[in-house]
């Protein structure tokens, strides 16, 4: 049996189906946007009002295409291509709901030590010119203190 | 000012980047991490990091203000930061 040359239609049957790589499009973009442009202003870093309707709203678009192709396979571009959209899209979706609302919440649950803490404890650290830098030292002074990962 | 695990070097490039002028200290024994019961471990690529943590002092030294986010994406605001600061004498 000959394998059909054209699974997705013969090309003059064929309609234009955008939302198979206009659906990914939208999807990577909603989640790569978050990261470089909508973290800089607070209220869209933590909780992703713009990127999270964006990211499903690229899903939606492969969804509606992959639903084309399975359906009028011959003039859709078939279930394939459908099915290869919409897989893209949910796996980028879904880590960027991964990340946004289950990674990024995995921190250690404050700890005794820190919760009964009442007095800074004495530390000496180095700073950025390799000059020591005492807690004790800055009494008198109110004081910031941040801790954060690093890496960045 | 603040704490991490890098080393100073990479603290002043990250304040030369950004133009910080206050203090970043090095931390990658995590003793003043220990000491104020903020450690993450296997946090970071390499092994142990702080989580996320600030707190205010008072001009005695004690510890009148502390925020311990749930979600490393968000943040002490501003805003709140000179609130409680503002309250302190």
């Amino acid at each position: 049996m000959r394998a059909d040359p054209h699974p997705e239609g013969p090309p003059s049957r064929r309609r234009r189906n955008h939302g198979l790589w206009l659906g990914p499009l939208v999807t990577i973009g909603g989640a790569i946007s978050y990261f470089t442009v909508f973290v800089r202003w607070p209220a869209l870093r933590d909780f992703p009002w713009v990127n999270l309707p964006w990211v499903l709203a690229g899903v939606a678009l492969s969804g509606a295409a992959a639903r084309r192709g399975f359906a009028r396979p011959a003039r859709f571009r078939g279930r394939i291509a459908g099915s290869l959209s919409l897989l893209v899209s949910l796996a980028v979706g879904a880590l960027f709901c991964l990340y946004v609302f289950v990674f990024s919440a995995m921190l250690p649950a404050p700890t005794p030590v820190t919760l009964a803490l009442a007095e800074a404890p004495d530390v000496a650290l180095p700073d950025q010119h390799g000059r020591l830098v005492s807690l004790r030292a800055l009494r008198g002074q109110r004081v910031v203190l941040t801790f954060y990962r690093g890496y960045w | 000012m603040a704490i991490s695990v890098d080393p100073p070097e990479k603290s002043r490039e990250l304040t030369e980047a950004y133009g910080w002028e206050f203090p970043l200290l090095s931390d990658p024994s995590c003793s003043a991490i220990d000491a104020f019961g903020v450690r993450h471990p296997q946090g970071g690529i390499f092994g142990d990091v702080a989580r996320p943590a600030t707190f205010i002092l008072d001009r005695q030294g004690r510890i009148v203000w502390r925020d311990l986010t749930e979600n490393w994406r968000v943040r002490t605001r501003p805003e709140r930061l000179f609130e409680a600061l503002a309250s302190i004498p």
